[in-house]
């Protein structure tokens, strides 16, 4: 029995020492994504200054010209849509952008299933892990789905279905929408 | 409980640790302990469905029992097998039976109506029902000793690894462990048995979880999709349920082997099969032998003239496609593989000896026919069966393949890519070449911390539920 807990928590050491390490690196990475989605994050939570932003899940990705906007209004305008994302994503993205910036107007394209009706709300969280240690995505995680905190516990996690974004986008072309 | 859902991943460290708190002497309390957990855990579901647990278990226990005194043993075992089924009927078939009945009777202009209570279904009914019954006629065929100690029997039925999804075990295999004294802790068998489950979560969350985004997007709303589309969703659905159904039960071997508890094989790379009678003695191996034994060699077997034979193996396949769910999809499922078995039978194409071309095409052959087979389980009605395979032979549809993006599509072919070569590895050389059985101690353990990485940044956790679960 010795040898078998010594050599399982050996094997849990190690497995939390790659953790850290490879999590680190991809948080690197991620934080420094200049495309792809992560970039589109990384710029809507950390740069834009836009006057108007547009929410909403695929209908305002695909539907709202940001540059039209702009143009019309006389204003800069940012689509931060998402495609299969509602209220819980874009909750969190505006109170980070909130605390540095108040735009002037925001568009909202709400969709039923991602914004209004009961569903698996867990599943909407996906984005936000990799800025999981800001407090108010920290929070969000608790309201939605306390266990999720004793999973964040894990830095690989964080990065789930999404790490090699921030493999792409390290280094690579400046991200325009 | 679920092996790859969060609160069986923080439960199972203290079932391991209370178990084991008890000296290895004290087998009989090792025995309660793991009963109260599988109950306790059984009843996370819904804990009235624990006394239909109980009520099997009784029901066949006490059937063994009377087997060894009555005077007419036939009866006794007749009574135990239609009590034991009368659950599984109850919750299973009666809806389908009654709708089967309502719509013969519509025929005649009459009408009749009977709910049925599937709504309801207490989850592995069909496994323990089956476990239980295969004691019962174990007992009965003297190959078995009637089980004098409830708590041992109780165990043996309800051993929560395999309650949920089988493998449907043996009593001569399971109920020898559990009365003799294991030893304090078996480090090769539990190291195997942790080998097993990390293996098999790879299989369930990084396999399985993440081709069904793909084959449930197409399947979901087949008639948007091209021919080309529904034939890669149909051969990523052999993927799918093969690492979903293998990996549960990998998982199940090898939590029980963490607890010292050998059970029975449930997989053996049944996708390198040469027939689709080879199929069967690597797909749901519990479930094959089941049927071989308690409705296949009683009908007759091989033994009786070619005919009835032939007969036999459609009933085989025919009961085993009602077993894994009242629909008339399930029946063609079987059927097809029935059909499938007494033509190669015919043509005396069971084995292959044709060296390794004439093995590979037919293993090709068989995978082709085992992914048609498929089609009838994964869809909800024969109507939309046939629609999907319509529209593979369709040749006026566009040869275009929908593609779900470049991420989708990447973790895909890293998953099912890594799965079929260790998998060919392991059929072509044996599974000491795989670098979880390398000699090298920092090779296996390279391999375990990768395969690990690999389920926290590839693996879907979003699904919590395994498709053998719903039979």
């Amino acid at each position: 029995m010795r040898r078998f807990i010594i050599k399982t928590s050996l094997f849990l050491l190690f497995a939390v020492l790659l953790d850290r390490g490879l999590g680190t690196i991809l948080s690197y990475m991620s934080d420094h994504a200049s495309g792809g989605y992560l970039g589109h994050q990384n710029h809507i939570v950390r740069q834009s200054v836009d006057d108007v932003l547009v929410f909403g899940s695929s209908r305002a990705i695909h539907h709202y010209n940001a540059a039209m906007i702009g143009d019309s209004l006389g204003l800069s305008c940012y689509n931060c849509g998402q495609d299969g994302e509602g209220i819980i994503l874009f909750r969190a993205w505006w109170e980070m952008i909130r605390r540095r910036h108040h735009p002037r107007l925001v568009i909202y394209e709400v969709t039923p299933a991602y914004d209004v009706l009961q569903g698996d709300n867990t599943k909407h969280l996906g984005w936000l892990k990799g800025h999981y240690d800001d407090e108010v995505v920290r929070r969000e995680f608790d309201e939605i789905d306390p266990r999720e905190r004793y999973k964040m516990l894990s830095m690989l996690y964080r990065y789930n279905s999404r790490f090699h974004q921030g493999f792409c986008w390290t280094t690579c072309i400046p991200f325009t929408i | 409980m679920i092996f790859n859902s969060f609160s069986f991943i923080i439960l199972f460290p203290f079932i391991f640790l209370l178990y084991y708190a008890i000296p290895a002497g004290h087998g009989r309390a090792r025995n309660l302990f793991l009963l109260a957990v599988s109950y306790l855990l059984y009843m996370q579901w819904k804990p009235a469905h624990a006394l239909v647990l109980l009520g099997v278990t009784a029901v066949t226990w006490l059937s063994a029992l009377l087997l060894d005194k009555a005077r007419y043993p036939k009866h006794v075992l007749a009574a135990g097998v239609v009590l034991a089924l009368l659950p599984l009927f109850l919750f299973k078939y009666l809806g389908f039976a009654g709708e089967a009945i309502s719509q013969a009777l519509a025929v005649a202009g009459l009408q009749f109506h009977l709910t049925g209570l599937n709504w309801a279904i207490p989850v592995g009914i069909s496994f323990f029902t089956l476990q239980a019954m295969g004691y019962l006629r174990d007992v009965y065929y003297g190959r078995q000793e009637a089980e004098r100690d409830f708590l041992t029997y109780a165990l043996f039925v309800s051993f929560f690894p395999c309650i949920l999804a089988g493998p449907i075990n043996r009593a001569s295999l399971v109920i020898p462990q559990l009365k003799r004294l294991r030893p304090y802790l078996d480090y090769t068998k539990a190291v195997e048995g942790l080998r097993m489950l990390l293996w098999g979560m790879f299989m369930k969350v990084v396999v399985a979880d993440r081709v069904a985004l793909y084959v449930d997007t197409v399947f979901g709303s087949y008639v948007n999709y091209t021919g080309m589309t529904c034939l890669v969703a149909s051969l990523l659905y052999s993927v799918q349920i093969y690492a979903d159904f293998a990996g549960y039960s990998l998982m199940a071997i090898g939590v029980g082997r963490v607890f010292g508890i050998e059970l029975a094989e449930n997989f053996r790379r049944p996708y390198f099969a040469v027939s689709v009678t080879d199929f069967w003695h690597r797909w749901h191996i519990s479930l094959s032998t089941w049927l071989r034994d308690c409705i296949y060699i009683p009908l007759g077997g091989s033994r009786c003239p070619r005919l009835r034979n032939y007969l036999n193996i459609l009933v085989t396949f025919l009961v085993s496609g009602i077993w894994h769910g009242a629909s008339w999809t399930f029946i063609a499922w079987g059927l097809l593989h029935g059909i499938s078995q007494v033509i190669e039978k015919m043509l005396g194409q069971q084995k292959c000896s044709y060296g390794w071309l004439g093995r590979t095409v037919k293993t090709a052959v068989t995978f082709l026919l085992v992914t048609f087979a498929w089609i009838f389980f994964r869809m909800p009605t024969l109507g939309d069966a046939f629609n999907v395979v319509a529209r593979i032979l369709d040749t006026s549809l566009p040869k275009t393949v929908y593609s779900p993006g470049g991420t989708a599509t990447l973790y895909m072919t890293l998953a099912v890519g890594l799965l079929l070569l260790m998998d060919s590895v392991e059929e072509a050389f044996g599974e000491m070449r795989l670098p979880f059985h390398c000699n090298s101690r920092p090779v296996r353990w390279a391999s375990y911390l990768a395969v690990l990485v690999l389920i926290l940044l590839c693996g879907v956790f979003g699904s919590d539920q395994f498709i053998y679960a719903n039979f």
